[in-house]
């Protein structure tokens, strides 16, 4: 049974039933298409001789496809924009939102930035089954108790299942209908970062990696044997060569590719979660020294699982964020702080036979995916140009990272 | 960058040895210069005009000191950098790059970056701060030495540039670091992922387009103390550096027991001989002691086009001098990496799993191994033959 994402919370009314059927349903959903003899969902399936160990998966959380398309500063301004470009960009696992506040002058300046790796299905979960315990997670994490209204639009105890749900995305999450995304309406988790919301940070999405990369690809060079095959010809054999351009995808699907190819056996440690692997905070100077201990706030997990990240001044301080330096420039938004973010699932990993040329999954050989390129950029370029407008390809149901 | 071109390639000056077949010269020499105060545009310009003049005589074999004479060139190369303090000159027409960062200011154990666990060796002036850097490489320590020689007599007499520091190193030809270890073994392959690391994209240049083609340098002159290193058992050695001392094999595992990856070496006794390029980079999935070693920290395993995979190609020269004191010398490296952008060696420096949270490897700080003494990053200007020296059309005046 899987413990709440980062044992942060303690809940026993039949949350974590709810939470590892829900877990239970994606993977078996997924199993479909994905399963393989090296992939366990349940880490007590894996046992304890050879001992398992936890893989090292994790990536920056920076997102890898606007500096791709744009390069460093324009990726930073457009990524720190707004929140529309949260719910088109901040899509490695990790979301982040600017909290501004005037200054004596008046002038609106960043204050501090709020990250999430929560998982939106843990918290839907939440939703669903426990509206106390929804609206008491939110007030611990932001500090003030919120209103049914922000949460659900109405008191949720008239409401059956299929209703709060809906209401709780209507106003947390926000909708993608025809291509076109729409904001949530609370501005709980638009104006701060309560949990993921992007579309393609979910569980289904996390579960899908994972599984889709605990298989022996292997290619063959012309007259030579089969040998790992490479994350681009990977990724572009099934149609999805997109994925190579982020961080989170080659990061997962390496470290279970990997742990695979050299006699390993995968599952998730328990508890299911993106968790907060490092933060480079020495990285953060104000006036030369380091930042005040209280300018960093990990929470939402234990110690190794943390999924919630604040940096910088609170509000009963009068410094503002862009008096922090970072790399010899001023702090001015979340992107230059997830570059020193890192993310990652925890993976158990444990010593079992190598595969055999029966279990390797061949794929071809292609050109290297242009990440780069005018195609895959068009959807940056066009939000960097018309930021009113924002489409997005239509995600299928339950499915968002998918094979082409 | 996966979009770059082969002809991109072109447009990297020389110097830079990245090519396949390519092996750098065994004699390594960079200068670091600063403009004297009052320096123009137009001086400083005519100083690097001639100095590229004098290096094209060095290497054809022209000696100017002794007409009608000739020595052997050495096929030396010569690489031009600028510093970040340059931009702030009002000499040039372009802006500082956004990426060119500079080290912190030099104090005794303190970090050469802020988040890095290599400290400065002492208080005294940083010379890698400084306007220009010049690289020289060559086959042998007559070649480079000539052109630093003639570097100082030459702006000497201009009196536009100052030569305020420079280092020379050397080629070890057994593959191994003073540490006793195979080193630079997991560098880069060559060709496409070389240049996928290197190069400056043209596309996403955005305002720093005049360096798309071009490349950074880093450079940081890194102090061993063998005497410390040596104190540590060989076992422990190992774990802290993630590869057998004497086969230069991975390791897969450090506890309970030190163990090198499957079959390796699959020929003859070291990663050296030919026939262990499978064996060359270390496997990412270790036990948690081996994790923690330098080749883990230094090397994620990520794509390497991408800027979070810490990967640059390496282009370094050891160093041995005397030294006041004990132990009566000075061993170390030159470090010379190139990068598309610093950030790639920021962040293998200073983020807390990576190399900032050691000094040389293993589970924490540990003790201090490595120190610097001088540390900067250069923009290198893509090559234009029409200029007399690179990007010297962006000086003005």
């Amino acid at each position: 049974m899987f413990e709440s994402p980062g044992r942060a919370d303690n809940f026993d009314d039949g949350l974590p039933e709810a939470w590892n059927s829900k877990i239970q349903a994606e993977f078996g959903r997924l199993s479909e298409d994905l399963s393989g003899r090296f992939f366990v969902l349940d880490p007590d399936e894996i046992g304890t001789s050879p001992a398992p160990f936890v893989a090292d998966v994790h990536w920056f959380a920076n997102p890898s496809e606007p500096e791709h398309c744009l390069g460093n500063l324009d990726a930073r301004r457009l990524c720190d924009r707004d929140s529309r470009s949260r719910l088109v960009l901040h899509n490695e696992y990790c979301e982040y939102a600017i909290i501004r506040r005037e200054d004596a002058d008046g002038v609106l300046r960043p204050k501090r930035i709020e990250v999430t790796t929560e998982l939106a299905e843990y918290w839907r979960v939440l939703a669903i089954s426990s509206p106390e315990s929804l609206r008491s997670t939110t007030e611990s994490v932001l500090g003030e108790r919120p209103s049914w209204k922000d949460l659900y639009g109405a008191d949720p105890h008239s409401l059956n299942a299929d209703e709060r749900e809906a209401a709780f995305d209507a106003h947390l999450v926000g909708a993608v209908e025809d291509g076109t995304v729409t904001e949530p309406l609370s501005g709980l988790n638009r104006e701060h970062a309560l949990f993921m919301r992007h579309q393609i940070n979910g569980l289904d999405d996390l579960l899908f990696i994972v599984m889709f990369g605990a298989h022996p690809y292997a290619s063959t060079a012309p007259g030579g044997a089969p040998e790992p095959a490479s994350l681009d010809d990977i990724f572009t054999d099934h149609g999805r060569p997109d994925l190579f351009c982020r961080h989170a995808d080659p990061g997962a699907a390496k470290g279970a590719g990997d742990a695979v190819w050299s006699g390993h056996r995968v599952a998730f440690a328990n508890p299911l979660g993106m968790y907060i692997q490092s933060v480079g905070r020495e990285a953060f100077t104000l006036e030369g020294q380091a930042i005040p201990d209280p300018w960093v706030r990990l929470s939402r997990g234990q110690e190794g699982m943390f999924q919630r990240l604040v940096l910088g001044p609170p509000d009963d301080e009068n410094a503002f964020l862009d008096e922090i330096e970072v790399d010899g420039e001023p702090l001015e938004g979340g992107y230059q702080v997830l570059e020193r973010v890192e993310v990652g699932p925890n993976l158990l990993v444990q010593p079992t036979e190598s595969p055999t040329t029966k279990d390797l999954k061949v794929v071809r050989r292609h050109p290297a995916p242009d990440c780069g390129s005018r195609r895959a950029c068009k959807e940056i370029h066009a939000l960097q140009e018309a930021p009113g407008i924002v489409t997005v390809p239509r995600k299928r149901p339950g499915m968002h990272r998918t094979l082409g | 960058m996966t979009g770059l071109t082969i002809d991109t390639d072109d447009r990297l000056p020389e110097g830079i040895y990245f090519r396949n077949g390519q092996r750098p010269g065994k004699a390594f020499g960079i200068m670091f210069l600063a403009l004297a105060g009052g320096a123009t545009s137009t001086a400083t310009r005519a100083a690097l005009t001639e100095l590229w003049t004098v290096y094209d005589w060095l290497r054809a074999g022209v000696t100017p000191e002794l007409p009608g004479h000739s020595a052997p060139g050495g096929d030396l190369t010569y690489l031009l950098g600028y510093g970040p303090a340059i931009f702030a000159r009002n000499v040039l027409d372009v802006p500082r790059p956004a990426p060119l960062l500079s080290f912190t200011r030099p104090a005794t154990g303190q970090p050469a970056l802020n988040g890095a666990r290599l400290p400065w060796s002492a208080d005294s002036a940083n010379v890698a701060d400084c306007d220009l850097a010049i690289q020289v490489i060559a086959n042998t320590q007559l070649a480079t030495r000539r052109a630093i020689l003639e570097t100082h007599e030459r702006l000497s007499a201009n009196g536009a540039l100052r030569v305020v520091g420079w280092h020379t190193g050397f080629q070890r030809d057994d593959g191994r670091s003073w540490l006793g270890f195979h080193d630079g073994v997991s560098n880069l392959r060559g060709g496409n992922e070389r240049k996928q690391v290197i190069i400056v994209d043209p596309d996403t240049a955005g305002p720093d387009e005049w360096i798309a083609g071009g490349t950074y340098l880093a450079y940081l002159r890194i102090a061993i103390d063998v005497r410390l290193w040596r104190s540590i058992d060989e076992t422990t050695q190992e774990r802290l550096v993630g590869r057998a001392k004497g086969s230069g094999c991975p390791l897969v595992a450090g506890d309970p027991e030190n163990r090198v990856a499957p079959g390796c070496p699959t020929t003859g006794d070291s990663i050296s001989v030919p026939g262990n390029n499978t064996h060359r980079e270390p496997p990412s999935i270790v036990d948690a002691t081996v994790g923690q070693s330098h080749v883990q920290r230094a090397n994620h395993h990520r794509p390497h086009d991408r800027v979070d995979s810490g990967r640059m190609f390496r282009q370094g020269y050891e160093y041995l001098e005397p030294a006041v004191g004990a132990p009566g010398y000075e061993a170390g490296l030159n470090f010379v990496s190139f990068q598309n952008t610093p950030a790639r060696l920021v962040n293998v420096l200073t983020q807390p799993n990576w190399l900032g949270g050691t000094n040389f490897g293993g589970p924490g700080p540990g003790p201090i191994i490595l120190t610097t003494s001088a540390a900067g990053f250069f923009v290198i200007p893509p090559d234009d033959p029409t200029q007399p020296f690179p990007a010297a059309n962006r000086w003005t005046g």
